[in-house]
């Protein structure tokens, strides 16, 4: 009895004190849902995949790191609920969130791993080793793509070309942050006329990396 | 008390058990330098070799089952292709190319004639992918071998488990392919005390050592880096070498050093393949040694000099490496 008691207490704590870190892709401040069209200025775009790595996740309390994420690399992609959130267990007070948007260079050359860097997830090219950052595929009316089709294939470890972006942001302590990726952003920046198919390292994946840590933002 | 010195003696009983495996599955001579790959992350095992090996000729891997990594890397040509230069014509700019050598793997960093490839174990999913290669992609090959129970078997008795992954087929093919040494030649045994070179031979080691070895130093014969060497850019491949991976200007027209060792096996020579006969390669050298790079000089060697000078590389031939049967095809038995 007293076993269950401190079982059902240490399952209540555990519960209360996880902080979820939850991404919700927007279309302005729509939510998106996968293969649905959405009518953006005058381009009607439509997104079949959206997968992304979220690596190097620390949150901050007054500049300091508090606490590092177990995880060192997860891999986010929207045909699976369950790659939605990033859970911590643990309980501290943070003011800000850091991490890095792709997979840093040394993992890069590291040989194969298991689970979200397994190169079976389809984030990885090899024939040019690495892996892809930021992975955005759909329809555009405005790309000249076969059946308007874009293809953006964001990643690339080596200089002057690598990918990475690394992003802090400012946020209040809530126990489910909830994490917008604004991608009319993107639509604004990058010209799906002209850049509808960015598939290998090099300035064209660059100029869309650069966008990137603009479109990610924390609803307060 | 007893009981912690037979405890410690235990382990350094075992620990020098499994020094002499390795020992006996990857045994470079002293003079090699040491490797680039880390072990640490992939520890030879002779299962996992074995499992490798067994991979490595299985056409499984490719989407119609029709070739194997074998196809293009045969054992008898130290593990290239001789049919034809360009292993089957490949699409964008990394195909059209010749299929190289594998052997001292472990000593490389980059791998294809680009270096496009930053890790062995990550190689195998070029050729695997490839719709003119093999035409498949890894999550086909996992399902196939999911399906097969001779594999299953292999893996329970590789790892104790059945689950089969992408790294554990790719970290077993690079344990195949690191165990291809190759330090069995002629020179290997004058190096060693065990021969002596003739004076024809003698000739050309210094001719060699004076005009070759800034890009293919001894042991391995090659320094693995990216030199143009002056061949001229091929007009119908439009392939630039390391500039593919680079984009940096000064790449165009550099390809990775191959080393020299088995060359009688390894024909034709070259990316390309353009050239058939150690003949034509140093005639190239003599004739229109231009490359842009740091080397760049003018070989003048008569056609006497050429001769020693062949008699030499032919030295670098690895007979034992090449018709060594622990790397050929076997059957496992399940
Ligand atoms: C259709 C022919 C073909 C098949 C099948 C093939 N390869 Fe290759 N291999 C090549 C060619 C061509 C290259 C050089 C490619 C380049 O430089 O772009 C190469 C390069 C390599 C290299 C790099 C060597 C170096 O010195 O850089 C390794 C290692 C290798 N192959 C291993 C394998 C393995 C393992 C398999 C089976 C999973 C395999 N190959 C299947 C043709 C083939
Ligand atoms: C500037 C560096 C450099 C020097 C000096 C040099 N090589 Fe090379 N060698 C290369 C490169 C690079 C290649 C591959 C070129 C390619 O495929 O485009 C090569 C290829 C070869 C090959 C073909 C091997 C194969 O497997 O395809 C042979 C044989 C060779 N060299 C012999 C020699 C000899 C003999 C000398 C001295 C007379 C020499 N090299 C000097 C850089 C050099």
């Amino acid at each position: 009895m007293k076993w269950f008691v401190f079982i059902c207490l240490v399952l209540f704590f555990a519960k209360a004190h996880t902080q979820n870190f939850l991404f919700v892709p927007k279309f302005n401040h729509q939510s998106v849902a996968l293969d649905t069209p959405y009518t953006l200025q005058k381009d009607t775009l439509t997104i079949s995949a959206l997968k992304f790595y979220i690596t190097n996740l620390h949150y901050l309390n007054k500049g300091k790191v508090v606490y590092t994420s177990g995880k060192k690399a997860h891999l986010v992609d929207f045909a699976d609920s369950k790659t939605l959130a990033i859970t911590e267990k643990g309980v501290f007070d943070f003011d800000a969130v850091e991490f890095n948007i792709g997979v840093d260079s040394l993992t890069s050359v590291s040989g194969v791993f298991e689970g979200d860097l397994d190169p079976a997830n389809g984030m990885y090219w090899a024939w040019q080793s690495g892996y892809i950052n930021f992975k955005l595929e759909g329809y555009a009316t405005n790309s000249p793509g076969r059946l308007n089709k874009f293809i953006w294939h964001i990643g690339g470890y080596r200089e002057p070309f690598s990918a990475l972006r690394r992003i802090m942001i400012r946020c209040k302590r809530q126990n489910e942050l909830v994490v917008n990726i604004q991608l009319e952003k993107l639509f604004r920046e990058i010209d799906v006329s002209k850049d509808f198919n960015v598939m290998s390292p090099g300035s064209r994946s660059i100029k869309i990396a650069d966008v990137l840590p603009a479109i990610f933002s924390i609803s307060q | 008390m007893k009981a912690r010195y037979f405890y410690i003696a235990m382990v350094v009983a075992l620990m020098s058990f499994s020094a002499m495996r390795y020992h006996k599955l990857f045994s470079p001579p002293p003079y090699f330098p040491k490797p680039q790959y880390n072990f640490k992350t992939n520890p030879l095992d002779s299962a996992t070799v074995e499992l490798g090996r067994a991979l490595f000729y299985d056409p499984v891997l490719s989407a119609d089952n029709s070739i194997s990594c074998a196809s293009c890397h045969s054992p008898y040509n130290a593990f290239a292709h001789t049919d034809h230069p360009l292993s089957h014509g490949i699409a964008d700019s990394v195909g059209t190319r010749n299929a190289p050598a594998l052997f001292n793997l472990a000593w490389q960093s980059a791998f294809m004639w680009d270096g496009g490839v930053n890790h062995l174990d990550m190689q195998a999913l070029a050729p695997i992918s490839h719709p003119k290669e093999m035409g498949s992609s890894i999550n086909r090959v996992i399902d196939k071998l999911r399906k097969s129970g001779r594999y299953k078997k292999i893996f329970i008795a590789t790892y104790g488990d059945s689950s089969i992954t992408s790294s554990k087929i790719l970290k077993a093919l690079a344990q195949f392919q690191l165990t291809l040494v190759s330090a069995g030649s002629k020179y290997d045994r004058v190096r060693t005390g065990k021969e002596k070179f003739t004076p024809q031979e003698k000739r050309g080691y210094t001719l060699f050592r004076l005009n070759c070895s800034g890009c293919h130093p001894e042991p391995l014969f090659s320094t693995y880096a990216f030199e143009n060497n002056g061949l001229p850019a091929a007009a119908t491949l439009n392939d630039f070498g390391r500039y593919s991976v680079t984009k940096r200007e000064s790449d165009k027209n550099r390809f990775k050093v191959p080393s020299l060792r088995n060359l009688s096996y390894t024909y034709p020579y070259m990316h390309d393949g353009r050239f058939s006969t150690l003949n034509q390669v140093m005639a190239h050298y003599s004739n229109n040694f231009s490359g842009n790079n740091s080397l760049n000089k003018f070989i003048t060697i008569s056609s006497g000099e050429k001769v020693d000078l062949i008699s030499f590389l032919l030295t670098l031939n690895d007979k034992e490496f090449v018709f060594d049967k622990k790397h050929q095809f076997t059957k496992i038995t399940e």
